[in-house]
């Protein structure tokens, strides 16, 4: 099996963050799975970690609705962020709005790191090929 | 007469002819002149015998030298009249007379000449000429007639102008009751007949404008006037003149009808039109003007400029504008004005400005349009404002139908991932868990949907359905139910509405939006602070205020400000919100015609202002 280092889930849904884990767990090994219940409690992972001079995570699985900091927001932020490791962010909405989708396509060209987005729900199928994407 | 007569013995005779008379020889020197032609010629101061008479007299007409000469010949010349010109006297005109001048043995050894000074005599009758010319000209071109009645013979006569006025041959005679039927039955003939008989009876004369009707049956209107003679004092007849003045009569007529027709044109239709001078001062107002102006009597604006009328300021700018009009010679079209009314309303205009020009091209004033579009702009505002209040409601519809469609797709989503979770699953308790999971999405649903028909609930109330309440009354009701809430916050609360404020709400809305607002405050206090809660009132055109200020957490406006009033927002950590107070309370206000906002900072507070509508 696969084996990866470190997987966020930025989700306030707990369903979602199950159903995520549940999948990850059948595909790949994963050292560290985090899930975070909004955008804010992530970045302020990730500034620690930066700190700490630890590394990212491999992939973030993200969604958009969230209180405090949603999804767009906690892109924002972390576009900024000076690192040279490519992270595999997956927005994960149960939106179908091709706005969202042209939003998502948008962040494209200002960052280094792998923008994608999926539909609700997502399926192993889908997990597999996003883990399998990541090269260590 | 001379012919045999010997000259030396005549001499004294000669002298004293009353004619003025001279003889001269044949080279045209004279022989003798008469005293008068001394007179005549102002001669007396020379030696004239033997002086050439041309030179004297400075003569030099071919007719009347061909006239002596032809004497010289034994012919007598007829008498010719010749104006003569001198310093002295200017130009007079004499009669010649001029006759071969025999001597015994019937040679004619030179010329008698007489002259006559008939200017006297020439400038009458060159006087009659032209007054006959000029009564001849005016009777033509006046149309002016004339006739005369001898009353002793009972004649009546009159100049052939009348025969034309009246469209009778030439030649035709009338009597004066022949004349008088010419004129129209009635208040016309009438009056000549009056007029006639005033003047035998009383004699007095008479001036009237009356119709007739020509021979021809064509109708015209005369000036007629007429007086009594008199010979020696004695009433001898009457002398009537008659003008046709139909052709002005008609004409005044016609300028009087387009003057009519143009008054009631520009004092009837629904624009102001004045005319205004060089100096910007007015000289004509039609009634919308007069009523803009408050002027009543258009005698009171004649000669009015704008600084009598408006302030100072706006009369200038009216001023510059009639001067670039004037001086540019170019039409200002349809320019928007505001006018404020003294209620505080403003009256919207469009003004038209157009440059009057004389004969010579040179500016002599203005004409001024102005059309009151104070309704027509109001309409605009009200289609503006419709427009905006249907994207508005456009753009929350399709809000909602986003969030709907979203919301429904996250729990379908769930369930789906669920239910393949549930079917690949063989170990019992992990069963049992998405079982589990599976009733609270179930549940989530639930509540979700009934949220959704609240919402629908609350937009599709109408605000009609207000009613008059007081304020005081309803705020302290919802402070009484959340009382042991604030209790146990240590919350104090200060209302400062003043006791009889009445507003028009749907009671159970404002219930609910005090009591979500009052909650926010509380739940959202800071840590170790008291929670403290203002409400005050105030007014903002037609709403009625309702601010309440907290001293809570308070939130950042620049990120959070556009969110405040979303579905499902959240800003605070806190479990317990779900991100639907706020909405609800903006779609309750919106649907009573009312809004709301938010001012805030981080760790000062929130202050939200409920705008009641007491207008609808």
């Amino acid at each position: 099996m696969r084996k990866i280092n470190s997987i966020f889930i930025v989700d306030d849904d707990p369903i979602t963050v199950y159903g995520i884990k549940k999948i990850l767990k059948s595909v790949v090994n994963c050292e560290e799975v985090l899930d975070f219940q909004n955008g804010k409690k992530a970045i302020d992972h990730l500034q620690a970690l930066i700190l700490e001079k630890k590394e990212f995570p491999d992939i973030i699985f993200l969604d958009i609705n969230m209180p405090i900091m949603d999804g767009w927001e906690f892109l924002d932020e972390f576009i900024k962020f000076p690192i040279a490791k490519s992270v595999n962010i997956n927005i994960v909405s149960s939106s179908i709005d091709q706005n969202d989708i042209d939003k998502t396509d948008s962040y494209k060209p200002g960052t280094h790191h792998r923008i994608l987005f999926n539909s609700k729900p997502i399926r192993k199928e889908e997990i597999t090929e996003i883990t399998n994407a990541v090269t260590t | 007469m001379f012919r045999n007569t010997p000259v030396i013995i005549n001499q004294f005779l000669l002298k004293q002819l009353p004619k003025a008379t001279a003889l001269i020889d044949r080279d045209f020197k004279v022989v003798f002149a008469s005293d008068k032609w001394v007179e005549e010629f102002n001669l007396s101061t020379r030696d004239i015998l033997n002086e050439n008479i041309q030179d004297l007299l400075g003569l030099n007409s071919d007719q009347w030298i061909n006239a002596v000469l032809g004497c010289f010949k034994g012919k007598t010349s007829d008498s010719f009249q010749e104006n003569y010109t001198t310093i002295e006297h200017g130009t007079r005109w004499f009669q010649w007379d001029m006759l071969p001048w025999y001597n015994e043995d019937e040679n004619i050894i030179g010329a008698i000449i007489q002259a006559e000074d008939i200017t006297l005599h020439a400038n009458n009758e060159q006087k009659l000429e032209q007054l006959q010319f000029i009564l001849k000209e005016t009777v033509e071109i006046g149309k002016i007639g004339n006739w005369e009645y001898k009353q002793s013979q009972d004649i009546f006569t009159s100049c052939s102008m009348i025969n034309t006025i009246l469209e009778i041959e030439e030649n035709s005679k009338l009597t004066l009751d022949e004349y008088i039927e010419f004129y129209k039955i009635g208040y016309n003939r009438n009056t000549l007949s009056m007029a006639i008989f005033s003047a035998m009876e009383n004699k007095r004369a008479w001036n009237e404008k009356l119709q007739l009707i020509t021979a021809k049956g064509n109708q015209r209107w005369v000036n007629v006037s007429g007086k009594p003679l008199y010979n020696s004092g004695k009433y001898v007849g009457i002398i009537g003149i008659v003008q046709d003045i139909t052709d002005y009569v008609l004409k005044e007529h016609q300028t009087k009808t387009s003057e009519h027709l143009l008054k009631t044109l520009i004092n009837n239709i629904p624009l102001q039109i004045y005319i205004k001078d060089t100096e910007s001062k007015k000289i004509l107002a039609n009634r919308m003007e007069l009523d803009h102006c408050g002027i009543s009597n258009e005698i009171d604006i004649i000669g009015k400029d704008d600084f009598d009328i408006y302030d100072k300021e706006l009369a200038q700018k009216y001023r510059n504008e009639d001067l670039e009009v004037m001086i540019s010679q170019t039409p200002m079209i349809n320019k928007e004005l505001r006018h404020k009314n003294p209620d505080g309303s403003s009256s919207y205009f469009l003004s038209s400005k157009i440059p009057l020009k004389g004969t010579n091209g040179e500016t002599t004033g203005l004409v001024g349009i102005t059309m009151d579009i104070s309704e027509i702009k109001q309409k605009e505002k009200d289609l503006k404002n419709l427009i905006n209040v249907t994207s508005l409601q456009n753009k929350k519809l399709l809000n909602f139908a986003h969030i709907i469609s979203h919301n429904l797709r996250s729990h379908s989503a769930n369930f789906s991932m669920l239910l393949e979770f549930l079917i690949a699953e063989q170990e019992e308790a992990e069963r049992q868990k998405i079982v589990g999971m599976l009733t609270d999405a179930s549940n989530n649903l639930m509540e979700t949907l009934h949220t959704l028909n609240d919402i629908v609930t609350i937009n599709s109330e109408s605000a009609t359905s207000k009613v008059e309440v007081d304020l005081n009354i309803q705020v302290n009701k919802v402070l009484n139910n959340l009382n042991s809430l604030l209790e146990e916050n240590k919350a104090t609360v200060i209302t400062d509405i003043p006791i009889g404020t009445r507003i028009h709400v749907i009671p159970s809305y404002l219930n609910n939006i005090l009591t979500q607002i009052i909650s926010n405050s509380i739940r959202y206090k800071k840590p170790n602070v008291n929670p403290l809660i203002k409400l005050g009132l105030s007014y903002v055109q037609n709403y009625t205020v309702l601010s309440i200020e907290d001293n809570g957490l308070g939130l950042d406006m620049k990120k959070y400000g556009e969110k405040l009033f979303g579905m499902y927002k959240t800003f605070h950590d806190n479990q317990d919100t779900k991100g639907l107070g706020l909405f609800i309370v903006k779609n309750q206000i919106e649907t009573m015609d009312g809004k709301v906002n938010a001012h805030s900072q981080v760790g000062e507070g929130t202050t939200l202002n409920l705008y009641f509508n007491e207008e609808n």
